[in-house]
């Protein structure tokens, strides 16, 4: 292997390391890191959404959505490492959420402009999950009661289904003295949210 | 493995490969199972609601602070509204320039005005790897702007596997390569074969007809437009008033 290319293989190995010390503080959910991921990558994501003729405004709005699907998927693990750079993540959904704003521009772009064309999935992207759907009625119901739990159940259920924690995670995380003490914690926060919509 | 296990392994992404069956049969037949694991992903589906809200945000205030952190918007008035003064001055130059050249420039003029690279709107570059296909490799060159480039491998693309939206693009690409009578071959024959893209075809057939600045042609097609279609109709009926 020539120098060339060996510096080459250094570059790549020292940046995948950075974009894995990301990764991590990423999954800590601190707003520091937040705010630089989301500086990092927004002038390059505008320039790249500038193309298809949208308003800034509806740009920012995307990229922003983009970057929430992206967070929301790092959060559950379904992004468990950086296979491509971040960017390359909030490209490939931003052009679907781009496409979509186009389609709810329809009228203004074209009448007949068919969307369907562009269902071919990006593999990168169809590893992801993009719920954008309204809430349903009985899932409002949740996210109303949900915020009557008190503090403790609240933290417990979001590390569980918003995070992704394993039980022994949470244990750590939380510090319960034992998996069994967060399994009944656990229950017990879901039968009171159970009981409280059955009253509404 | 009880049921509990099954759910909660599920939740933390933990299932493996038989459990993801047992989990998938249970999902089956076993009805109250069913309820719960509905009841759980509804409730997970109300907080990621709230917490991607809750992101949402915090970005906006980002934003906003970024948009507080650019103080140039004072400065920004004064050069534009120099801005505006150079181009009034610009635009009564061109007035004059037009009024000695006759109305060719018009013409010119009315091209940059309306014409726009229509952006590549069928095909997701992004997918990665496995599928190199003539198809990708012809939207990755399209898309930044190597139109000679696409045009090679748009033509390389057999018959069997052609979509149909592909003609559009190829006449898209002769277009901005600068050749005018492949492009219009392109768009007449997706106004003849396509189900879609008709309309544009027709807007920048009225686009290349301004080029060679024969208004007849352009006309024609902006009328087919008008009559026919949605696409960029207010653009065409202005245009349309301005060739009168």
């Amino acid at each position: 292997m020539n120098a060339v290319n060996l510096l080459h293989l250094q570059t790549i190995k020292v940046h995948k390391k950075q974009l894995d010390i990301t990764l991590e503080e990423l999954r800590k959910g601190s707003d520091s890191v937040l705010r630089r991921v989301y500086e990092e990558n927004r002038d390059k994501f505008l320039n790249f959404a500038r193309r298809y003729h949208l308003s800034e405004e509806e740009n920012i709005d995307i990229y922003q959505d983009a970057y929430v699907i992206f967070y929301d998927n790092v959060m559950s693990g379904k992004v468990e490492s950086f296979t491509s750079s971040i960017s390359t993540y909030l490209f490939g959904i931003g052009k679907y959420l781009i496409f979509d704003q186009m389609k709810k521009n329809k009228r203004k772009i074209s009448s007949e402009f068919d969307l369907a064309l562009v269902g071919e999935e990006d593999e990168l992207v169809s590893t992801l999950e993009m719920e954008e759907n309204s809430l349903t009625t009985e899932q409002k119901l949740l996210q109303k009661y949900f915020s009557t739990l008190g503090k403790q159940c609240q933290e417990l259920l979001t590390l569980f289904y918003y995070r992704g924690f394993t039980i022994q995670e949470i244990m750590d995380h939380a510090t319960y003295n034992s998996e069994n003490v967060v399994k009944s914690a656990k229950s017990r926060c879901m039968k009171t949210l159970r009981e409280r919509i059955a009253a509404n | 493995m009880d049921k509990e296990a099954l759910l909660t392994n599920y939740f933390s992404n933990q299932l493996t490969q038989e459990e993801r069956k047992m989990f998938d049969e249970l999902l089956d037949s076993d009805a109250e199972f069913k309820a719960r694991f509905d009841f759980e992903q509804n409730l997970q589906r109300a907080i990621k609601a709230e917490e991607n809200q809750n992101v949402k945000a915090k970005l906006i205030s980002f934003e906003k602070e970024i948009a507080r952190e650019i103080p140039k918007s004072s400065l920004k008035k004064s050069y534009r509204s120099l801005a505006i003064a150079a181009s009034i001055t610009l635009l009564m130059g061109l007035a004059w320039i037009g009024y000695i050249d006759g109305t060719s420039n018009k013409y010119e003029e009315l091209y940059a005005q309306n014409f726009q690279e229509y952006p590549n709107t069928v095909y997701a570059i992004t997918r990665s790897g496995s599928e190199e296909s003539l198809e990708r490799n012809a939207f990755v060159a399209y898309e930044s702007g190597d139109y000679d480039a696409a045009i090679e491998k748009f033509e390389q693309i057999p018959s069997e596997v052609k979509q149909p939206y592909i003609d559009f693009f190829l006449g898209q690409s002769y277009l901005n390569a600068g050749k005018n009578d492949q492009a219009k071959a392109y768009f007449r024959e997706t106004i003849v074969k396509a189900d879609n893209f008709v309309a544009e075809s027709h807007w920048y057939l009225a686009m290349i007809a301004l080029k060679e600045k024969d208004i007849t042609e352009a006309e024609s097609e902006l009328k087919k437009l008008i009559n026919g279609y949605d696409y960029n109709k207010e653009k065409a009926v202005a245009l349309l008033k301005e060739l009168d």
